[in-house]
Parts: structure tokens; sequence; C-alpha cells
């Protein structure tokens, strides 16, 4: 009997004295959802900061800005309907990332975690100046922050971008859910998760990265930054009508707005893109490669300001195809020339096609594709096939 | 070389938590040897010997088995058999018996009544011969109508048996005539053991002792005070027979009879309780239910050795499986279409006189989520019915542990949304969530409990406004934070949707264990805990079935009635792991 | 439990025992170690190799223990090399399940402790998933079996549905092109793929339990080739969310590839957590199995009580799998265990087998 009662006391005082080893209760949390990096640009409290004496050794390279949630009910303003800020952000300068984070908690008693990490911008310098995978390697190696976090780069300050907001919302979020309306939008490249940004830094191919820019309380998706896969490095961005081409390129596009204005007849043809897809192949030559891009839409009239008030018939419809057929081609080429001309990199996947299409030869170009694509010739075959009109029939009165 | 071995060779630290890993189990392995050990000294439950050793008694031979030995004379068959096996020598040894002189054995059954006020005599004389007769009776338990009517009178009106007669017959010709022309009762028994008689008259039978023989009558009038048949509070159903067990065995016994015309419902009696002996019987389908279970519970009976077998949990907790088991092993039921039900399938079920709720054996997991309402409904229904079931005791089980682990350990594995909206509601909650959890679900069961013992007007209404106004007042008052008694009450009410009262309780109890767990480990304890519940159900066996025999079906056939119920007409065979005798339904 | 095998389980049962017994930890590293030996996305088909390449291993195998029916492979081995030849195997052999198990446990240890339980001790971690590992052994091979059963329809469907979310982020480029540096890279990612499908050597000892051993090939056959389905949709997924180069880079890449989505249409947005539940559930069955044959192997050999031949190997179980220093040692573990399955499962049966076909020992 005896024995049995200290086995049992040993196990509940065991239990009891080891519990929760890992519990780290969720309130006292401090909830990162998103994170800025720029270049070393010490703000005014970590001045005042250095200047008392918080001082460790580091090399001042960047900035990063932590944005974190503030729970409602600690704010204690929603209650009077008070529109308040339910994030704010933090800044530190350093040279690792990590510590940055763990410096952060010689500043504020709620642990920061990133499990809910959504977004990393990168400021336009920082991310001229290192590499890329420099930058992401702790957020890919850390055990709290998942692998969708998503990552964009800002023309100007990153922190800035986080910084914006109407009341009531998360920078970050709002960030986040821009990408929602890629089906409203061609503009918007694909979102480029962690995950997906792995392969192509490791593989060293050259990819684009959203640009997000901020000005007063909002933040804009404005065009992209194109990062070259030798170095890893930013090397220039991309308009917004350029990125439209590039996805018309490459047909990865849900939705969104094509617009034709005539100035001469005034005439304005607004064409929503119902669907896109393309097809490129790559066709050799002897050791000449060249590529054949085969470019295919359909959608609808949706608002037209053409006089007449003619029914939309089969030869207007035509007509308009054609028309906006010959946008389309123009804008890809003007993406495509940037990227051959200025830019020297292949952000638009050739080489992957090319890789598919012929390994062996890809075998042969894969070390210096970026410059070999440079002078590859690129032909382009649109079509658009505009299937309905809308509600109204006829172009306007 | 020898220094890269050395190298993988294990610290100590790592041997002793090696040792550690060894010790634990051994010590509870010894533990649980030592509980057996102690328990085989304390009953005789593990004897596996057949005999009529225990306490329980048989009253009736196997039928065709052997040719009752009684005497069977007109009606007094189950009371003689009873007289003739069922005690033993024992009792013949100590027991006085009737000598037959009158005023003699008059004042010996008067003397071992004295301490029982409610034990009357009524002397009179019997026909116009006036032998002399006396009536032993219970006041408050026999029919004292019907024993006026048919006992008395006849026998104080006996002019035409014994026209002609001078003096009184001898004891043999008098019992015939008091037998065949006087008495009108048809339940009559003999004995000559004053105990024995006296028995009887406790029970509610007038005894009658006529002047010149030796033996008694055992006349049966017993009314008790019984119930109707009525619906049971603790299985309701929307559909199906509106009628429950009451505390009277024959009445339990005849409802079953009355189910329906069947020449195979066999069912045999005992007399179990040592000091207080009382009737239990069990009851089979000859051609479905397999013989070996049926001996197998009929050898478990025989080792129930108590005083008084109070309720038929006493039966249950004395032949269950694996008493350490949280679960029950034996499903209890006041519904007689369940008890039926299970004897189709080729269970076993056991009837107590004086409580309503019959047993059935053996229990496999799946009956403790079903409700006889399943096969009621049409299938679609009932299989929602079934599925919701599931996830009401998944979550009666999980919710809280869940809430915990995910809350204090994986805050990563919540929507962000939920995050920022959790994240508010708890800001000033001062204790962490196991307090927190603990506090709310202890303070509901309470409320469970008082609801229970409150009056029936205010049962109900007290619980749901106990729960709203402590629920809301700790919210207010910052101690828990909302969701947490969101996940307290849906927790509650799914428990509250199991069909079987006593499988809710488990989980009730079960739920608190997943806490601890999930409290120290996170949501790996909670995944432990449940591996470790699986472990236990696999090797928990009743009466030889396995637990979850029809979870982990022997053939896939048995699935059919498992998460879903298929339509009655593919359900053509008995549950295979009952190994029953006939195994097709129907056809 | 006595040393005789008294419980029988069914083919079914044997079946996802066996398929339990392969799918193991290595599907969260299966999709790195091939891609690595490769080098190109055909790993798939290296894959599908190797899992043909087990079944042959284990039709071996299983013909060698159908000729002593009733008899597991610790008790006839006896019979065909002599008795201490015999026992020297054996030993080899319990101490390779000792060692997969202990692997197992590591395994889990390593990932818990890095997703989900940073900061608990080792040891918490292991105790109490070998003690309950312990409590389901004492129930025999048919507990084992009922609870492989029990989990699976759990596991597979949580695993299946979770393989069709993350096709959300699948890439069926990454994929391309099939072959196109020819057949040679295929070949180098089979033996990392072999070393993680182990060959089959459970039915060592389920061959005597099986109520009809006769259909013992039917079940090396089919339950190799569900766990083929499993580990090509965990390569092919993995591949094509993070293309050739990315998975390299991930140390667990099939767990990864399950964090590196969110969806906002269901209750969850993030399925780690069901992941990492059902693949503890699946590493517990594993546990069992292997530790179940090492402690019946023990028990056998040396004419012990299984139930304490158990408790004996219980802290052993617990020292190996802490001998690996890190991570890399663990993977060298595991790698280890794989190279000497090849050398004990698949060069030793056929020879066994043709020395009792010659010496004429068994039916």
């Amino acid at each position: 009997m005896r024995r049995r009662r200290l086995i049992l006391l040993l196990l509940t005082g065991g239990v009891l004295l080891s519990g929760c080893w890992s519990s780290s209760p969720i309130e006292d949390l401090n909830v990162q959802v998103g994170i800025a990096l720029d270049a070393a640009d010490e703000t005014g409290m970590e001045k005042e900061f250095e200047q008392k004496g918080g001082k460790y050794p580091k090399r001042n390279k960047m900035t990063c800005t932590y944005q974190f949630i503030v729970p409602e009910g600690s704010s204690g303003s929603t209650r009077d309907g008070t529109q308040s800020k339910i994030y704010y952000n933090m800044s530190e300068t350093g040279n690792s990332i990590f510590e940055t984070i763990r410096e952060l908690s010689l500043r504020t008693n709620r642990n920061p975690v990133g499990h809910h990490l959504k977004i990393i911008v990168i400021g336009e310098s920082l991310a001229r100046s290192t590499n890329l995978s420099e930058l992401i390697d702790f957020f890919t190696r850390d055990n709290d922050i998942r692998l969708s976090v998503l990552v964009l780069v800002s023309k100007g300050k990153a922190s800035e971008v986080l910084s914006q907001a109407l009341p009531n919302q998360i920078p970050s979020l709002v960030l986040k859910g821009i990408y929602n309306n890629r089906d409203r939008s061609s503009r918007i490249g694909e979102p480029l998760s962690l995950a997906k940004l792995i392969g192509p830094l490791h593989g060293k191919t050259s990819f684009i990265l959203q640009n997000v820019i901020a000005s007063g309380k909002e933040p804009k998706f404005a065009g992209a930054g194109v990062i070259k896969g030798k170095t890893g490095k930013l090397i220039g961005f991309l308009n917004e009508s350029e990125v439209e081409g590039l996805i018309w390129l490459t047909g990865r596009g849900k939705g969104g707005v094509l617009k034709i204005h005539d100035p001469e007849s005034d005439k304005l043809i607004t064409y929503e893109i119902k669907t896109i897809g393309s097809k490129i192949k790559a066709k050799m030559k002897g050791d000449d490669i060249s590529f054949e891009v085969k470019i295919e839409s359909t959608g609808r009239y949706i608002e037209m300001f053409v006089p007449g008030g003619e029914p939309l018939d089969e030869s207007r419809i035509k007509e308009d195809e054609k028309v906006l057929e010959k946008h389309v081609k123009e804008m890809v080429q003007k993406t495509v020339a940037k990227l051959q001309g200025e830019f020297h990199v292949d952000a638009a996947e050739f080489g992957r096609t090319l890789h598919i299409q012929h390994p062996d030869v890809w075998n042969k170009v894969n070390e210096n594709w970026d410059e070999t694509f440079s002078h590859t010739p690129i032909t382009y075959e649109v079509k658009i096939d505009i299937k309905d009109y809308g509600a109204s029939g006829t172009t306007i009165e | 070389m020898w220094n890269t071995i050395m190298d993988f060779f294990p610290s100590w630290t790592v041997l002793i938590q090696g040792l550690f890993i060894l010790v634990v189990p051994v010590a509870i392995t010894i533990a649980v040897k030592w509980l057996g050990l102690k328990e085989g000294q304390m009953s005789r439950r593990g004897i596996k010997a057949a005999g009529r050793k225990g306490g329980g008694v048989p009253s009736a031979q196997k039928p065709g088995e052997k040719v009752q030995k009684g005497t069977p004379s007109s009606g007094g068959n189950r009371d003689n058999v009873q007289t003739n096996t069922g005690f033993g020598k024992e009792e013949e040894a100590s027991g006085e018996v009737f000598t037959g002189r009158f005023q003699e054995d008059l004042q010996q059954f008067k003397d071992i009544t004295r301490d029982m006020s409610d034990v009357s005599v009524r002397e009179f004389y019997i026909g116009p011969l006036k032998i002399k007769a006396a009536l032993f009776f219970l006041a408050g338990l026999t029919d004292k109508e019907g024993m006026d009517r048919d006992i008395l009178k006849p026998l104080m009106y006996a002019d035409r048996p014994f026209e002609g007669m001078t003096i009184a017959p001898d004891a043999a010709s008098l019992k015939d005539i008091l037998v065949h022309q006087v008495i009108l009762v048809s339940e009559i028994g003999y004995t000559d053991h004053l105990m024995k008689s006296l028995q009887k008259v406790l029970f509610g039978t007038a005894v009658l002792m006529v002047d010149g023989m030796k033996e008694v009558f055992v006349l049966g009038t017993p009314k008790g005070r019984t119930r109707g048949g009525e619906e049971p509070v603790s299985e309701a159903l929307l559909r199906g027979p509106r009628i429950g067990f009451n505390e009277t065995l024959s009445d339990n016994t005849s409802m079953l009879r009355r189910h329906g015309k069947t020449t195979e419902l066999a069912m045999i009696s005992f007399t179990v309780g040592k000091r207080v002996q009382k009737e239990l019987v069990l009851a089979y389908m000859k051609d479905i239910a397999n013989q070996e279970l049926v001996e197998e519970v009929e050898r478990r009976i025989r080792t129930i050795d108590i005083d008084d077998v109070q309720e038929s949990g006493f039966v249950e907790q004395l032949i269950e499986d694996n008493y350490l088991s949280p679960f029950q092993q034996i499903q209890n039921t006041e519904r007689p279409d369940r008890v039926m039900a299970a004897l189709l399938e080729g269970r076993v079920a056991i009837l107590l006189d004086g409580t309503p709720f019959a047993l059935i054996m053996p229990v496999t997991f799946s009956m403790l989520l079903q409700s006889p309402e399943d096969y009621y409904d049409r299938w679609l229904p009932g299989s929602l019915l079934r599925v919701l079931r599931f996830f009401a005791a998944f979550i009666s089980l999980f919710g809280p542990s869940l809430y915990i682990s995910f809350l204090s350990f994986h805050p990563g594995l919540i929507p962000t949304k939920l995050v920022i909206s959790i994240l508010s509601s708890r800001q000033g909650v001062p204790f962490p969530t196991l307090i927190e959890a603990l506090i709310m679900e202890v303070s509901i069961e309470i409320l469970r409990e008082a609801g229970l013992r409150l009056p029936k007007p205010i049962g109900p209404a007290m619980g749901i406004v106990g729960g709203l106004i402590i629920g809301q007042a700790a919210v207010e008052a910052g101690i828990v934070s909302p969701i947490l008694v969101i996940v307290v009450a849906v927790t509650a009410i799914s428990s509250f949707s199991m069909p079987m009262y006593s499988a809710g309780i488990t989980l009730r109890l079960l739920r608190f264990a997943v806490m601890f767990s999930a409290a120290m480990f996170g949501l790996y304890g909670v995944i432990l805990f449940f591996l470790l519940l699986i472990s236990h159900l696999i090797k928990l066996k009743s009466f030889g079935v396995p637990y979850v025999g029809v979870v982990v079906p022997y053939r896939i056939n048995d699935w059919k009635d498992f998460f879903i119920r298929l339509p009655l007409q593919f359900m053509k065979r008995r549950p295979a792991l009952l190994k029953p005798k006939n195994p097709i339904r129907k056809g | 439990m006595d040393t005789k095998p008294r419980d029988q389980i069914t083919t079914g049962q044997t079946m996802i025992v066996m398929v339990n017994y392969i799918v193991g930890a290595g599907i969260l590293t299966l999709p790195r170690t091939t891609v690595e030996a490769a080098g190109t996305p055909d790993v798939w088909i290296s894959v599908i190799l190797g899992g043909i390449a087990s079944m042959l291993t284990g039709i071996i195998m299983v013909k060698l223990c159908q000729r002593f029916p009733g008899e597991s492979f610790f008790q006839f081995i006896g019979k065909i090399i002599g008795k201490p030849l015999g026992v020297c195997l054996n030993i080899a052999i319990v101490v390779y399940f000792l060692s997969i198990a202990s692997y197992e446990v590591r395994t889990v240890q390593e990932v818990t402790g890095f997703f989900l339980l940073e900061g608990t001790p080792a040891w918490a971690i292991d105790a109490s998933f070998m003690w309950i590992a312990l409590y389901l052994c004492r129930g025999g091979i048919n507990a084992v079996s009922r609870l492989c059963r029990l989990i699976v329809p759990i596991t597979w469907t949580i695993f299946l549905g979770v393989c069709l979310i993350s096709l959300e982020v699948f890439d069926v480029n990454n994929l391309r092109p099939v072959l196109g540096e020819g057949i040679g890279p295929v070949w180098k990612g089979i033996m990392p793929a072999e070393v993680t499908f182990t060959l089959g050597e459970a039915m060592l000892f389920l061959t005597a339990f099986m109520e009809k051993p006769k259909k013992a090939v039917k079940v090396i056959i089919g339950g190799t080739a569900i766990a083929t389905v499993f580990y090509v949709l965990a390569v092919v997924l993995t591949i094509g969310a993070f293309s050739v180069d990315g998975v390299t880079t991930r140390t667990w890449p099939f767990l990864d590839l399950i964090r590196s989505f969110e969806v906002d249409y269901l209750i969850f947005e993030r399925f780690e957590s069901l992941l990492m539940s059902i693949w503890i559930m699946q590493i517990f069955c594993l546990f069992c199995i292997s530790f179940y044959g090492a402690a019946l192997g023990l028990s056998q050999t040396m004419n012990r009580k299984f139930h304490n031949s158990l408790f004996v190997l219980l802290p052993l179980a617990y020292i190996i799998s802490q001998l690996p220093p890190n991570i890399n040692g663990l993977f060298s573990l595991g790698a280890m265990n794989g190279n000497w399955a090849i050398v004990i499962f698949g060069f030793v049966p056929l020879p066994l087998l043709i020395i009792a076909y010659l010496r004429r020992v068994g039916s």
C-alpha cells in the first residue's frame, strides 16, 4: 500500500512540477504580422537609446520594422467608438534579423512571435545591395515562421508601407488582401511566398517581385521589382503596364481590364478579361534559339465610348478584337524589350520553357542564360475573343 | 576508432533517463498485479469454476438439460423447484420445520416474527368441521382484497367439499381437497420450512397453515406497489414505443414477451444476494445467442457474492471484465425495445427485480453512441444523427483540451483572424488556460449535478440560468475569456447529446484527463492521449468480445452499422463479432 | 502471449500493418534525400522502382516464411542454418528492428521538439510516447494490428485531403522535363528511396500470425503498392511546390509543403497541425510494429517471456534513440538502418530459401 502511494505521489508530483514546459500563453505574445527590411537608418528613438548607453556590437546594415497587433481590449478606446490604430510598429537596426528581434525583447514584455507573419517588404536600397537569399534565410529557417509568408519589394522605404492604413486596418493584412484582387486587376503579379522564392533563389533564376509603394494613408501595388538570379539582387523596376504585359505573356492572370483609347476618334474600348492563356514554344534552328508566344484570351465589352448607337454585330466585334490584339502585342513586346534590352534578365520563365522542351539545349546555355536570352528573337501571336457585350447590346448614341 | 565508439556511448543522463523509462511502467505493472492479487483475495470474480460456489444460484435448470426433479403440482412449479434445488443443505440443517401440531407451529411462527410488527396472523376455522387454520401475511404487501375473496371466504364457507364428513380428513386428503376444491389461487406452493415460509410471507405471499398438516401452503397473492410502464426519463425518444421497464421483474419480463411472439426467448431465473435475496432473470434468444457467451454470463452471475444486490448497477460492477477501465462494459437501459434489439443481435440481457434498468452485454463501443431512434427513422436521417453524435462525442471529449493546447502551446496553428480576436478577448484574463478551463468546466459540472437534484420545476431553469449567468459574470469579471465560455458551452451541449447517460459521464471524466495531458504537452499530449485511449479500447474486452470490434471489424460487413446506418434491407447479417449461432437475419 | 504465436490476423489487417510499417518517418525527408541523390525531378520514378524492388525482396522473404507455417522467422531460422548461426542472425534482426524503433522515436522527438513543443525536454516527449507503445504492445499482435486498422481511415483521409489542398501551391512545370537527363539520375535516386522503404521485413514475423499465410504474397504486393502511392504523392507534391532547387534546402520538405500554404475557405487556415497529428499516429504504429518485432524476436530467440522482453527492450530503444548527437546523426542513423536492411533482408533471404530448399526443411 505504502509503495503504491509513493509511486502515485511521485507521478503526480512529477506531472505538476514539470508540466507546461513549452507553454506560451497566447495573451503574452506579440503577434508579428509584417516585417519591413530597409537599409540602415536608425530611428530617433534608437539613437536616443544609444546615447544613453543602449548599445551592443553590431554593424548597422539594415533597419527592421516589425508590425505587431494591438489587442483591442488593452487599447481601451474601442468602446467609445473612436477609431484607433490596431497595430504598432517597432524598429531596430542591426545586421542580423534574428538579433534585432531578440533585441526587441529588451523593449517589450510581450514576446514577439512569428507564427502569423504575413508579409515581408524589402526596401529598394537594401534589395539593390544585398542578396535576397541572405535576407530571407532567417525566415526560411525559423520554426515559427511559415513558408507562406509573402515577399514584396518597395520602391522607397519599406517601413513607410507598413505604416499606412485606413483606421482599424492592419497594413500587413491589407497588403496580403490586395492579392485577392488578382481577378480584378491584371497588374498584380503572382503572390510570391517564401516557399516559391526558395527555388529560384537557390537555382539562380531571375524573377519579379511585386512592388508596393505608399502615399498618404494608403499603399498601392505599383509594378514589380526585377531580381537578377545570378546575384539575387534587385536590378530595377517594371511599371504597372509592364507587369501587365508580363502577365499577358505568361498567361497567369486571373482577370482584369484591358483598355484602349484612340485619341483621334475619341474612341474607348474597355475589355473585361475572363481568361488569359499563353503558350510559349521554344524553337531550335541549329544552335539558334527562338521563342514563339501564343496568347489567347476571352472576355467581354464592359465599357465603351463609341458614338453611333449601332448594334454590336460580328464585324464590329472582329474589328475591336484586332485592335485589342494589337494593343496586347505591343504591351508584351515593350515588357520583353525592357527585360532583354535594359535588364538583360529572363524574368518571364522563358528559360524554364526551354528546359522543359529542350533539356539538352538547356544544359548548354544554362550557365549564361540571362545573356543568351537578351538576344533571343521572340515572335508573338495574340488572339482575343470577345464573347459577349454585357447587358447593353449597342454602342452608345 | 575507440574514440569514435566512445563518442557514441550514451551519457549518464541518458542512461538514467532510460532507467526512468523502464521503472515507471514496471512499477505500474506491479501495482496493477498487486491490485489483481488483492481483488482475488477479496472476491470470487475470477473463479473459473462453474459450480455453485458463489452466492448467485440458478433457480431453474438449464432448459432441456435435465427433467425437473421436484413434484410438479398444479401451478406451484416455480416455488417448488426453488425449494428443491435453490436452497442448499445449509438451510435444511438449521431451519426448523413445521411439526403439524397447530398450536406449537403457531407459537413458533409468532416467536420468529416477534420483532416484525408488519407480519399479521389471521386465525380461523375451515368449513363446517372447524379445522383450525391460520393465515400469515404482510400488511402492506399482500393483496388483501384478493386474499379475503379467494382464500378466506372459500375456506370459511367450504361446506360442499366436506359434505358427509364428521371428522377432519387426514393430511393428504385434506390437502387434496383444499387445493383442488377450495382455494381460488392459481399460484400454490408448499414448504415445511419455517424460515422459508417466513421469507415468502415477507415477500408478500400469504402462507396458510392448517392444523395437522406438516406443510404449509404458499399462496401467491403479492401485490407490491408497482408503477406503470412510463416512458423512461433517461432515454427519451421522439419516435419509438413510449414504454419503459418498471420495478417489478414479472412486469418487465412480460414486457419483453409482449414485444412479439417467439418461442425462442429464454429467460433463466437466478437468485442473487446472500442476505437479501432477489430474483434475477437472464434473457437471450436460444437460437441466436452464442452458447459460450450465455455460459460465461451464467458463470459470472454465480460469482456474485454480496449481501444485497440493490440495483442492477451492482450486478454490472460485479460481473464486468475490467473494473479499472473508465468505459462501461455493460449497457444499462430502461427500454424494452432496446433490449429486444440487442437480444436479436445475439446479445444477452439481465433483468433484476426491483429496478427498471436492464443490463445488456456484451457491449461494443459503437452501442454507446447508438439510439433506437436511428433504426426507427429512415436511414438517411438516422445516419445523419449518428454522424452528428460521433462529432459531438469528439467535441465533448477534446473540446477544452484543444482550446488549451492551441491557445497556450500552438498559437501558430490558429487562423490569423481568430488569433486577433482571441488575443483581444483574452487580455486581462489572470489565469493560464488550464486553470481557466478547469474553473469553467468544474462549475458547469456542478451546475449539472445541482440541476439533477433540484426539484423538477426549478431544475432545468436553474441549469440554464446558472450557466448563462455564471458564464456572463465570469466574462464580465475578466476571470475567463468569452471564447472559453463558448467552448465550455458547446462541450456541455455535446455531452448531453450522448444517448447513453453513463457514456456521457465517461466522456466527461476523460475530458478532464485530456485537459491535463494537453496542459502538459499541448497538441502532442492530446494525440498521445487519443492513442492511449484507443490502445486501451482495443485491448478492452466485454465478455470476450473486443470492445471496439465494430470499429475495427473482423469483417468489413460490420461497418454498415457504425458511422452510418445502412438501409435495413442491407443489414442482413448480425454482427459477426458476437459469433451468433445464426448469423443471417432473414431469408 | 507466450513465445508461441496464438493471435491471428486476417489478410486485410496484415496488409494495413504492412503499409503502416513501410510509411513512416521517411515520408518527411524522402523528397530531399532522393532529389539530393538524383538532382532531377524524376525521382518519383525512382520511388516507384524502389517500391517494386522492395516488393521483390518481400516476396522472397514471404516465400521463405511460407515454408514454415505458423512459425516466425526467429523460430525456424535455426532449422535452416543451424542454431548458433540462427541466433546470431536473430540478434542482428532484433537489433535492426530496435534501431528502426529508436530512429522513429527520435524523429518524433526532433520534429515535435522543433515544430510543436519547443522547450520540452526530449525524454519527456519520448517517455510518454514509448510508455503508450509499451501498453499497446502488451496486447500482442492483434492489438497492434487493430490500432493500425483503427487509425488508417483517419490518417489516410487527412493525408489525402491535405495533399488535395496542397495542389494550391502545386506547379506541374516544376516536375518537368520528365527524364530530361535520361535514366541515369533515376537510378541514383533508387538507393535513398530503398533506404526509406525498408524491404517488407515485417513479414518475417507477420506471416506467422496470418490466418491464411498463403495470401502473404498478396499482402506484400498490396502493402508495398499502397505505401508507394503515399511516397510518390509526397515526392511529387513537394517537388511540384518547391521545385528541385527548393527541395534540397529543406530539412523536412514534406512538412514544409504543408506549411507553405494557407487557405481561408475552410475552418482551418493551416494544416500542419492536422498533418502532425496523423503523422505522429502513423509513427506510433510503426514504432509499435518494429518494437513488437524486436521483442518477439528476443523472446523467441532467448526463450523468454514476451512481456519481459518488452520491458528489457524499452530502455534500450530509448538509449539507442539518443545515440545520434545531432540531426545529421539522426539522418545517418536512418541511412544506416536502410543499408543494414538491404544487407540483411536484401541478400540473406534468397540463399536461405535455397538452403531450405536443398536441405528440404519446411514444407
